[in-house]
């Protein structure tokens, strides 16, 4: 216990010096910091993922959706959904949080009996529905800062704490001590995270081509919706609304939408 | 005896405005099931994407309040911006703005049910509803949207949409501030991007 207290406070030092460092580094935009003041290696690196997605997965996506009925597909991600629970119920105890570990807990038990292991969602028709939870929130909970935006190669968008805690989230997964357990061919591990990537990108194809349709500013748009989104599973603690990160009285005008005085023509 | 008298007097001939000026959260609720409603019927049966932005165009004058959002989105760069600049932003924004929202609400089947409704204070009020999605899109699941609805002398307005913990104008906020300071903190620079994005 003690070990993982010094892990958490490294990283919280390290992750709030860094963050820090990024904050008064230069960002002009003091209300809008987006924490990211590796912008222009982030964005070399979105755009080789951008490139690659292009040209490899994205295809592949679709080649999955056209060429499987949404039945089967629902029984791949479902069964990866099942793969997953362990680690939701370890972030959940980690975080202390009872109420969201036995919600998972019902899920593995239900969903691993009568949905015949994993094939059937059963579990969310009797009201346990699924959440996703990783390390990086836990670190969130335990106030161990974000740290700085990063684009990491082929894994996309995450803050730092995300990317930390994706280590710590790979030791949760059954199956790694399953392949470890019983030397199990390492293509075996490749294959289901190839087809763990696919089913994620197709659930996803329809709304990332809206967002690259419909964006000014691509990255900056995927930047947003990843920071928004993991600030909301924290409960909205660290919630970079205008009001919250605004600096300057000055621009107090700006800091909530709402009715009030409109912009003079 | 009189005084008091004279201050209920007071208190029940101001008590309607200061209801009305703040709205209430029925109000507010009322006003997103009927606008829902309204706007989802209008596309149903459309699939030409022009004749939808169309349709939406007058829904959205009539139920956003563009000026404000527009401001909030170019936030501190507003000031810095030329009265002709905040101009020709607001209504190329509107513009883009349209665009999306037009696409999003097709996507829509037409089934919507408000759930909740709460109090922001000054006005506002946070309207969740259940949208059901699409043959096909998200998975086949209820999309839970957040409208952000604010009351002021122009009626109910919208003034942003939260899907999954995700603001839209905290989201354009955002873009359109690293496109600004991307482009040498110029306001030209960001109009420049949205009329090309609008093809004007």
């Amino acid at each position: 216990m003690l070990r993982v207290f010094s892990i958490v406070c490294v990283i919280s030092l390290v992750l709030g010096a860094s963050g820090c460092a990024s904050t008064s580094g230069g960002s002009q935009d003091a209300f809008d910091d987006v924490n990211d003041p590796f912008e222009s290696v982030n964005r070399a690196i979105f755009d080789v993922n951008i490139f690659v997605d292009r040209w490899t997965l994205r295809p592949l996506a679709i080649g999955y959706r056209a060429l499987f009925p949404r039945f089967v597909r629902e029984r791949v991600h479902n069964v990866i959904t099942l793969a997953q629970e362990p680690r939701n119920f370890a972030n959940a105890l980690l975080q202390a949080d009872i109420s969201s570990a036995a919600t998972v807990l019902g899920r593995i038990l239900i969903n691993a009996t009568f949905g015949l292991g994993g094939l059937f969602e059963v579990a969310e028709g009797w009201g346990l529905e699924h959440e996703n939870n990783d390390f990086g929130l836990t670190l969130g909970t335990w106030g161990v800062p974000s740290g700085p935006y990063l684009m990491l190669p082929f894994l996309g968008p995450h803050n730092t704490r995300h990317g930390i805690g994706r280590i710590a989230d790979s030791f949760a997964d059954p199956l790694f001590y399953v392949y470890r357990d019983l030397d199990v061919d390492p293509e075996a591990n490749y294959g289901q995270t190839f087809v763990t990537v696919l089913d994620q990108r197709t659930r996803f194809l329809d709304e990332l081509d809206a967002l690259e349709r419909d964006s000014l500013d691509f990255y900056a748009a995927v930047r947003s919706l990843y920071q928004q989104s993991r600030q909301s599973r924290l409960g909205g603690a660290e919630m970079m609304s205008p009001a919250l990160s605004q600096d300057d009285d000055s621009w107090d005008d700006f800091d909530s939408l709402g009715p009030g005085p409109g912009p003079s023509p | 005896m009189l005084h008091r008298g004279i201050v209920f007097a007071l208190l029940v001939f101001l008590m309607p405005s200061f209801v009305s000026a703040a709205g209430s959260e029925q109000g507010a609720q009322t006003f997103i099931e009927e606008f829902s409603k309204k706007s989802l019927n209008s596309f149903r049966g459309k699939d030409n994407v022009k004749d939808i932005e169309r349709i939406f165009s007058g829904i959205y004058d009539k139920n956003f309040d563009n000026d404000s959002i527009a401001r909030f989105v170019l936030s501190r760069n507003w000031r810095k911006a030329s009265a002709d600049e905040q101009k020709e932003f607001t209504n190329l924004f509107r513009k883009y703005i349209v665009r999306v929202y037009s696409a999003r609400f097709h996507s829509y089947s037409g089934d919507v049910r408000v759930t909740t409704t709460r109090s922001e204070g000054a006005g506002i009020y946070i309207v969740s509803s259940s949208f059901v999605p699409k043959e096909g899109e998200n998975n086949g699941k209820p999309v839970v949207v957040d409208w952000r609805v604010g009351y002021s002398d122009l009626g109910y307005r919208i003034y942003d949409i939260t899907v999954g913990g995700v603001s839209l104008a905290v989201t354009q906020r955002s873009e359109i501030a690293s496109i600004v300071r991307n482009g040498g903190g110029k306001i030209s620079s960001m109009i420049d991007v949205l009329r090309k994005k609008v093809g004007s």
